[in-house]
């Protein structure tokens, strides 16, 4: 979520981290105020709206436990943000989906013994992301990212759409920083290979303008 | 530098956090090399696309259920 800290809302209830747990009403709000928006981030990671929810009420508790912890170094907005990443990680964690494959090596590009990229990791095609709509090309990015395997799909989104440093990451993850650094770059890698393949399918079918 | 060393510099060349000297290096290759040019550019497209993919999502209103079941949860555990 690439927002500017100035775009971020805050509590529009003023609550104080510390209120929230003497305060009922005061929490409440604060559910009520920023659970749907941790929920659509939890949702990007778990498809199955019982884990999402239950991810979202462990988040919640994260942040009721924390609360005192928390010292406002950031927005509250964007602390209960990475809660959310954190408790939506924990839920895929232990759904044990979340195995590395090895689908992601036709994915990537391959290599000639004196280095050159070999041919097949398609090519991106010109035209039509300039014809198509903005919600086409947002379709075809959200499908391609939904192809990717695990846990490469869920370090994208950490870092890329969530904006979680590579610090964070590694501990939502539970992976060093250098192996945060490696799937990343090649989750990217394997994700410009899908989005090129949609991209050309859909100019060919002619779905695309 | 060859086009593999090239993709595996990729994401430093990005951030900006590339040593001075390999950076001198990266860019000469690409001096020479419009493949790697072009897939630099897929690849600076594949983040800005992947930045942009969900930012108008926002669920709606959470059920009354849910709300009093993460309150009721977080006062009896927390």
């Amino acid at each position: 979520m690439h927002l500017p800290e100035s775009e971020i809302p805050g509590t529009s209830s003023g609550a104080e981290a510390s209120n929230w747990t003497t305060s009922r009403a005061d929490f409440e709000l604060l559910v009520r105020e920023q659970g749907p928006r941790m929920l659509s981030v939890i949702r990007r990671y778990l498809r199955n709206d019982a884990d999402a929810q239950d991810a979202l009420q462990d988040a919640f508790l994260q942040a009721y436990r924390h609360a005192k912890q928390f010292r406002g170094e950031s927005s509250s907005a964007t602390w209960l943000h990475t809660v959310a990443c954190r408790a939506a990680l924990m839920k895929l964690r232990s759904t044990r989906r979340f195995a590395e494959t090895g689908e992601l090596e036709r994915l990537v590009p391959a290599y000639e013994p004196d280095g050159h990229r070999l041919p097949g990791c398609a090519d991106w095609p010109e035209g039509p992301e300039e014809t198509a709509s903005r919600r086409e090309v947002r379709a075809i990015v959200r499908e391609a990212i939904d192809e990717l395997p695990e846990p490469f799909r869920s370090v994208l989104m950490l870092r890329d759409i969530d904006g979680l440093s590579t610090l964070e990451t590694s501990e939502c993850m539970g992976i060093n920083e250098g192996a945060v650094k490696t799937r990343l770059h090649r989750a990217r890698q394997a994700l410009r290979t899908l989005i090129a393949r949609k991209l050309s399918a859909c100019r060919n079918s002619g779905g695309l303008p | 530098m060859t086009c593999k060393e090239i993709d595996a510099f990729l994401d430093s060349f990005v951030a900006g956090s590339l040593p001075e000297a390999t950076s001198v290096l990266f860019r000469e290759h690409l001096d020479e090399c419009p493949e790697c040019v072009a897939y630099l550019a897929q690849y600076r497209r594949t983040m800005d696309l992947t930045r942009s993919a969900y930012t108008s999502d926002t669920a709606g209103a959470l059920p009354d259920s849910l709300v009093r079941a993460i309150v009721d949860t977080c006062h009896d555990r927390g």
